[in-house]
């Protein structure tokens, strides 16, 4: 009998644990919805485009988020991207079937690595700094230094955060497409795997507006998405510092595993449709 | 004067009526200019009563709501209208680390769409900064600075935004005995020069600065000392 309330306590306090993690999961999805509708309800109003700080701060987060990360993109590009276009150049002579070179470019490496390897950069680089700023900003209290002056945080923090996000996961996106396709069909073409002309040939073959749009979509909602969460992650340090790395590797983890989630769904949706 | 009833033709006045707060009752008051009004009250008290007083969002309930009556209008806490005329002064949230001391000065005109204002401000603010004694440090990272720098950058917003009503809390609590009577001096200069009314929010009456208040409320908590220090 002792044993069975035994075992009825424990299962009761799994229970409970799950229950709190499900409460705090929804809890947190919900401060991330309003969060964001508030935030884009800001952005549509465009009023932000007239006050000096905020177009100061979105310009200073373009050329940290943006152009900080050119370099960065461009090594990766090189060394995978050129690694991807060269590999597909390769399989696809090998099972003898040349067309799987533009079907493989445009599904795989357009539509899904490029994406995925941008935004994790950002994520690995310009979301800790997000989580770190913001963070400390709340610990020094300059959020209620803010509330004081009726400035909003909404609008001075985290739109131009969000608007360079977006811009940058876009732009460098595009860039690094445009430097693999164009190193590896140098790559290719040096070695001899395909002429100029075939490559040229077969990278136009599958190519559609679809396919750039879903390159632009995926672009521009993963570093959203990305910069939400820390954002979110970055408000709930409080005055706490020692809360700050605990935020940003839970925000940084959280981000990654959302973005493989949403990736494999979207897939999943695309290959249903 | 307490139900926030009387009309002040072209005066600006703040006021707000008997309130609850955390389960405390306050009482209502107002300030304008050269009237002063000292609540003594908890940490934990004084921090929500400035959550009242500075909302995030424009505040909708009229019962706990502070208001600012400018002539015939009346701005309700919370719209930037508000907030562009009532001088603030918190304990060692005066500024934002990763801005420049000029920056940090104009900030509260720069987050505003009307220019003429920034223009205004741009043109006194080389004053301003030189009557505070902060005139080599304007192009400087504010980074972390000490309560008194805190204090002047705070003086220096209400110099620049001409407000008539400031609402300081503590502001002088840790600074050195020397810049502590500095501060008291040129505090006293810029109410003066301003002709503003100033809402103090304290805990200790003899913490107060030198000025002739009105009112003195004095709140009791029960709760005891509070260090969340939720600010």
């Amino acid at each position: 009998m002792q044993r069975l309330e035994q075992y009825a306590e424990q299962w009761h306090q799994r229970a409970d644990r799950v229950g709190a993690s499900s409460l705090a999961m929804f809890d947190s999805m919900q401060r991330l919805l309003s969060q964001s509708i508030v935030v884009v309800s800001l952005m549509l109003r465009m009023q932000w485009l007239s006050k000096r700080a905020v177009r100061q701060v979105l310009y200073r987060q373009i050329y940290f988020t943006g152009i900080q990360n050119v370099l960065w993109v461009v090594l990766l590009a090189v060394a995978i991207g050129v690694l991807i276009i060269y590999n597909i150049v390769v399989f696809s002579r090998q099972i003898g079937d040349l067309s799987w070179v533009s079907v493989l470019i445009h599904n795989v490496l357009i539509q899904e690595i490029a994406p995925l390897i941008v935004a994790m950069l950002l994520l690995a680089r310009s979301g800790v700094a997000i989580v770190t700023e913001i963070g400390y900003m709340h610990v020094r209290g300059e959020d209620a230094f803010l509330q004081t002056l009726g400035v909003s945080a909404e609008e001075y923090l985290y739109l131009p955060r969000l608007i360079a996000f977006a811009l940058s996961g876009v732009v460098l996106t595009l860039l690094f497409v445009v430097i693999a396709l164009w190193l590896g069909g140098v790559v290719v073409v040096a070695t001899g795997k395909l002429t100029l002309t075939d490559y040229l040939f077969l990278l136009q073959q599958s190519g559609s507006l679809q396919v750039m749009l879903v390159m632009i979509a995926k672009g521009a909602l993963f570093p959203v998405l990305i910069c939400m969460l820390l954002l979110d992650q970055a408000c709930q340090v409080g005055r706490d510092p020692n809360q700050l790395p605990v935020r940003a590797t839970q925000g940084v983890l959280a981000a990654l595993l959302v973005i493989l989630f949403l990736d494999a769904l979207w897939v999943m949706g695309a290959m249903l449709l | 004067m307490g139900n926030g009833s009387d009309v002040v033709v072209n005066k600006q006045r703040l006021f707000w009526h008997d309130m609850q707060c955390l389960d405390i009752d306050l009482p209502g008051d107002e300030i304008s200019a050269g009237k002063h009004v000292r609540m003594i009250m908890s940490y934990r008290l004084q921090y929500e009563f400035l959550n009242r007083c500075f909302p995030r969002f424009i505040a909708t309930e009229q019962k706990n709501s502070f208001f600012l009556q400018e002539g015939e209008q009346i701005f309700v806490a919370g719209s930037s209208e508000f907030c562009l005329r009532v001088g603030s002064m918190v304990r060692h949230r005066g500024l934002m680390a990763n801005l420049t001391i000029r920056d940090n000065l104009l900030l509260p005109f720069t987050c505003v769409e009307d220019q003429t204002v920034l223009a205004t401000a741009e043109a006194q603010v080389n004053e301003v900064a030189n009557f505070l004694g902060l005139g080599s440090q304007l192009d400087k990272q504010a980074g972390e600075r000490s309560v008194y720098t805190h204090a002047l950058v705070s003086l220096g917003c209400c110099m620049l935004k001409q407000v008539k009503v400031i609402v300081a809390q503590e502001v002088h609590v840790g600074m050195p005995p020397a810049r502590l009577q500095l501060f008291r001096e040129k505090f006293q200069q810029v109410v003066t020069d301003l002709d503003a009314g100033v809402l103090y929010l304290t805990s200790a009456v003899d913490h107060a600065l030198t000025f002739d208040f009105v009112h003195t409320h004095e709140i009791v908590d029960d709760e005891g000392m509070d260090v969340s220090g939720l600010w």
